[in-house]
């Protein structure tokens, strides 16, 4: 029980701070000071392909956020016990599946990234960090597995409950 | 499901109440009523066993295929 309600609390702040994060996003990028990290260049230096990273990026993190959103109705059923219901089934299988889109769409991300590095002239060995966005397609594969592998016991438990 | 439980026909063949079976099986009142209804999934031989000795009928009697 103790587990699971840390567990809530971990997802309920990770996704309130990425929510937060979006919001600063949205207020903030319109100012122009903003830097991208990976790029280190200016808002009003930036090319078209820059500001193609930039809704990609948006885009990602929209999506990473839905993905902790079906986490945080997971979390909210684990709590109460309800372990093999069809809606943990449901939301674990839509959050491994956002996190796998999520991984993905940083994998081309960073690849673009390495592009415009190699454009302009400022690539340099071992530049990109692609550890994570992999841990997140595996994550996000591992949910989705789990999310059968739930649906599986349920359907045992109901045959279990279900024999006379 | 093309397996049909007549348990209800048997039941008043032998002139006995759903919870006096249920106490002779061993099995709750909800339980029978799921067999009764036909909305169990499975039935064990133990429990076939003790509705057979308690209403003595052979499983045939309780149990019907009827192809759909």
């Amino acid at each position: 029980m103790k587990r699971n309600i840390l567990f809530k609390t971990l997802v309920d702040v990770l996704f309130i701070f990425q929510f937060i994060g979006v919001i600063t996003l949205v207020i903030v990028m319109p100012f122009g000071d903003t830097k991208i990290q990976m790029i280190d260049q200016p808002v009003v230096e930036w090319s078209w392909a820059l500001w193609l990273v930039l809704i990609l990026s948006f885009l990602t993190y929209i999506i990473f956020i839905l993905g902790l959103y079906h986490l945080r109705k997971v979390a909210r059923y684990l709590l109460v016990n309800k372990y093999f219901d069809l809606i943990v089934v449901n939301h674990l299988k839509r959050s491994g599946l956002y996190f796998v889109v999520t991984g993905i769409f940083s994998l081309v991300l960073l690849l673009m990234v390495w592009l415009v590095k190699i454009m302009t002239g400022k690539i340099a060995l071992y530049d990109s960090d692609i550890t994570l966005s992999f841990f997140i397609i595996t994550i996000g594969l591992f949910f989705i597995i789990q999310s059968d592998v739930i649906l599986n016991a349920k359907n045992f438990k109901d045959d279990s409950e279900l024999t006379i | 499901m093309p397996i049909i439980v007549n348990l209800d026909i048997m039941l008043e063949k032998r002139g006995m109440k759903s919870n006096e079976l249920a106490d002779m099986v061993g099995i709750t009142t909800a339980n029978l009523s799921i067999l009764k209804t036909g909305k169990a999934r499975a039935i064990r031989f133990s429990t076939l066993e003790a509705i057979c000795e308690a209403l003595e009928c052979q499983p045939g009697d309780i149990l019907e295929f009827i192809k759909d």
